[in-house]
């Protein structure tokens, strides 16, 4: 009887050891992506078309925001870096760009109670936290509930200069490490105002006109705040990287995560 | 009865905590149980569209546990026999207990942090599923550690007297008389550390990413079930996905559920044979 | 070389492979404390103790550091679920060992084991659909706040809290216990004055293995709490803790940047709490012996 514990024991470890052993046979090629978590979805999107390509390649993503995967890729730790900012001129030393168009940013707000309509002042007002109900802004009596993303964000650093014009965002925010998650959070609380990058298909949720401008899903064009997402990769990379990026860049899946390619836009090399 | 009251507010509160614990595997299993078909288990996520499934997540959690779990049984086991069979100075035992404790209660948060500045940012290994091992592996091994050592104290002395008695050197005892008792007890304490690893998602976002890669390997990224339910109920703005996240939650649950099941009928097997 | 040469030297190798691991265990241990204080350390000569500990200001990429909102809402946190988790698993403990039958406890015993294995993010999916809307609907706010986190984590440590009280009830003898009921005491009587007193070591211990536990916990509150990095003025405000604020910042602040030493500071705190945790279990425990 002890022998047969003795080979159920070693029954039990092979059938651990068998399914590890199988990956550690060859040497593969890795890419990894890091950076602005709009990009996120559409990376994992189309990733495995590019992969059933090339077989050998493996490609890993992370999220963790537009400053993240510009440090990533500047500091070598990443090989793509997805942000939606332009690199400061300290880290910008010898990335190439690969800009996938540009992305509106909204400004959503929960569905009950508020006005579809604000003036930028008023906006402004809003997301430094000044106005603290919504009757300052035009609204009913209902409190103002700011969601916002983390510092990390590249959409947070494009709302503090184009709407806010440099100022902070109110520190009485409620901070979601995500566009989904701020979508979900605006989405069930009342006086909810976020925003977010835009995704065709956006529902539930009062998209905010902002002075003379409203956002129509069919003409994003003319929307003035958005981010130019962009795939920053370093030039010493190898041919590959450089390749996936473009690729990358260039997939007609974009305008259905709400990307569109500006036609001016030509890819250049910094 | 008179002088009950205490006795009857107990009731009241366990009544609640039975309530609470029900609505929560009920809601989730209320949530997730319709969306579960073979394809889900079987398919590869998606973005777009309602057909995502957690195929290659259901793999990589089962990799990345049996692996860290395979690493960490060796080490942890004779780390604990050195503690409990062979004694050594008092001040080395008092190192060995604080340096355990302390490591069983650092937050996994701690431990993805350092694997990212040691091996991601040390090493230059990528997000993959082998950086997430060694973060698994890391969170395992004190665990098992403390496992091994109450298992290995519960084999009363009289046995090791016995078999020292009897001419044993301390290796033959430890082998032939004391794992052996101490094996069901084992079991069942490996099925509780693999359990632990599989619910861990702080410790391997940054260290095994949120994707997976068509092509499977030890250096291809590793999404598991636990960081696939906190990217859906999260990040993903993929349409039903609270319904798969809640679908994932009892898959997830569902493994959990089996490897304790499973863990502890082998220790009683076990048992039984040895008696 | 006969049978009793060759078991000796098998004796001396395996020594050596088991003195290996123990010392392998402590070397990563030291390495985990080493890494972290140096980095510690630099933030500290960086930006100074008085800024930093007691500052309230937190703001990354301006060089503001102030740490105390992420104690605060750690500390209240964890002792908001405790407050909520105690009682209801010392009722547990007495239903289960008290009134039922001592043939339920390992029944009980199998099922608390299973419910302490449900992954945290579990809990967080749970505080997200059930409890922050719960708490929109009754208060007004927007839900994701300190009492969201301290209900979730009150549910997470209650099975390891009820299982440690379960023990801790068992250890007493059941003839006490029928002694005390059959001299005239209540069942009340008999609780409060016998079983509670008798195990109050073990009890106490119980919290602070779940203090541990909550304190350590990252998704299931990052998931809940708002991320708030304001000092917290009451149980419905977000807040943070420091170890949701580890999660959110490790991608602001990658190894390598300026102020990524606060990570480690905050890592580093988390440490000696637990730590001083440890050592407060070892004081309890070597009381209770003698």
């Amino acid at each position: 009887m002890r022998n047969l514990r003795w080979i159920f024991l070693g029954a039990f470890c092979a059938t651990l050891g068998a399914s590890t052993s199988s990956g550690l046979a060859t040497t593969r090629i890795h890419v990894s992506i890091m950076g602005s978590t709009a990009l996120v979805p559409l990376i994992k999107e189309v990733l495995p078309e590019w992969e059933s390509k090339h077989p050998l390649v493996r490609v890993s993503v992370t999220g963790g925001g537009s400053w993240a995967g510009l440090a990533a890729v500047s500091k070598g730790q990443a090989d793509i870096g997805m942000s939606d900012i332009a690199p400061s001129h300290l880290v910008a030393t010898r990335l190439i760009k690969y800009p996938l168009g540009r992305l509106p940013v909204l400004f959503i707000a929960h569905r009950a109670n508020v006005p579809r309509w604000v003036s930028s002042h008023s906006l402004r007002e809003l997301f430094t936290g000044r106005y603290k109900n919504w009757h300052q802004a035009g609204g009913p009596n209902l409190r103002v509930v700011i969601v916002s993303r983390p510092l990390s964000s590249g959409s947070r650093y494009v709302v503090e200069q184009r709407v806010l014009l440099g100022q902070s965002l109110t520190p009485h925010a409620i901070i979601q490490l995500s566009n989904g998650a701020l979508y979900k959070t605006v989405l069930s609380t009342p006086g909810a105002l976020g925003y977010l990058e835009w995704r065709p298909g956006l529902k539930g949720v009062v998209v905010m006109a902002v002075g003379p401008n409203r956002f129509a899903n069919n003409r994003p064009t003319n929307w003035p705040y958005y981010t130019e997402p962009t795939l920053y990769v370093p030039s010493q990379a190898s041919a590959l990287v450089k390749q996936l990026a473009f690729w990358l860049s260039q997939t007609p899946k974009r305008e259905e995560f709400g990307i569109y390619p500006v036609d001016s836009m030509v890819q250049g090399h910094q | 009865m008179k002088g009950t009251r205490w006795h009857r507010l107990a009731l009241v509160g366990s009544a609640i905590a039975l309530i609470v614990f029900a609505s929560l595997v009920g809601g989730l299993l209320w949530q997730g149980l319709p969306e579960i078909s073979w394809h889900f288990l079987w398919s590869p996520p998606a973005e777009t569209g309602i057909f995502g499934g957690i195929g290659p997540e259901l793999l990589n959690t089962m990799t990345m546990v049996g692996a860290a779990s395979l690493i960490t049984v060796p080490l942890g086991l004779a780390g604990a026999v050195l503690r409990v069979e062979y004694g050594a100075r008092p001040g080395f035992i008092l190192l060995f207990d604080r340096i355990r404790y302390t490591f069983l209660s650092i937050p996994t948060i701690v431990i993805g942090l350092l694997v990212y500045q040691w091996v991601i940012v040390g090493l230059g290994w990528s997000l993959s599923i082998g950086t997430g091992v060694v973060a698994l592996t890391a969170m395992n091994w004190p665990f098992v550690v403390d496992m091994s050592v109450s298992a290995l104290e519960g084999v009363p002395d009289t046995f090791r007297e016995a078999s020292l008695a009897l001419g044993g050197t301390r290796y033959l005892t430890l082998l032939r008389v004391v794992l052996p008792t101490a094996l069901p007890a084992l079991v069942s304490g490996l099925g509780m550390a693999m359990a632990r690893l599989m619910g861990e998602s702080a410790a391997l976002i940054f260290t095994a990413g949120i994707n997976v890669s068509k092509h499977w390997a030890f250096s291809a990224p590793g999404e598991t079930l636990a960081v696939h339910l906190w990217y859906l109920r999260t990040e993903s703005v993929a349409p039903h996905a609270d319904a798969k996240a809640a679908a994932t939650g009892v898959v997830l649950l569902t493994l959990v559920v089996l490897v304790l099941y499973v863990s502890q009928k082998l220790a009683r097997w076990l048992k039984a044979v040895d008696g | 070389m006969n049978v009793h040469q060759h078991n000796l030297r098998m004796e001396r190798i395996q020594h050596r492979i088991f003195w290996l691991s123990a010392a392998l265990l402590i070397g990563l241990g030291l390495a985990i404390w080493g890494t972290l204080a140096v980095g510690a350390a630099q933030f500290v000569l960086h930006h100074g103790l008085n800024r930093t500990l007691l500052g309230v200001d937190y703001n990354p990429t301006r060089g503001q550091f102030g740490l105390l909102p992420f104690f605060m809402g750690s500390v209240s946190v964890t002792m908001l679920a405790l407050a909520l988790a105690y009682p209801l698993s010392l009722s547990v403990a007495a239903v289960t060992v008290l009134m039922g039958k001592r043939a339920w406890l390992a029944p009980v015993r199998q099922g608390m084991g299973a419910l302490v294995a449900i992954p945290s993010v579990i809990f967080g999916w749970w505080g997200l659909s059930a409890v922050v809307p719960l708490i929109r609907q009754v208060s007004g706010s927007s839900g994701f706040s300190l009492l969201a986190a301290g209900l979730v984590l009150a549910l997470m440590i209650l099975p390891t809290l009820s299982l440690l009280t379960i023990n801790a009830f068992a250890r007493v003898p059941e003839r006490w216990i029928d002694g005390s009921l059959a001299l005239g005491a209540t069942p009340d009587q008999t609780l409060g004055r016998l079983v509670l007193r008798s195990v109050k070591a073990p009890l106490i211990e119980a919290g602070i293995v779940a203090v541990g536990r909550a304190l350590g916990e990252t998704m299931a509150v990052q998931m809940v709490i708002g991320g708030q990095t304001l000092l917290p003025h009451g149980l419905l405000s977000p807040a943070a803790t420091l170890t949701t604020e580890l999660l959110s910042d490790i991608s602001l602040l990658p190894p390598g940047v300026e102020g990524h030493h606060v990570l480690d500071f905050m890592a580093l705190s988390l440490l000696l709490i637990m730590y001083g945790l440890v050592l407060l279990v070892e004081r309890i425990r070597g009381r209770a012996e003698v």
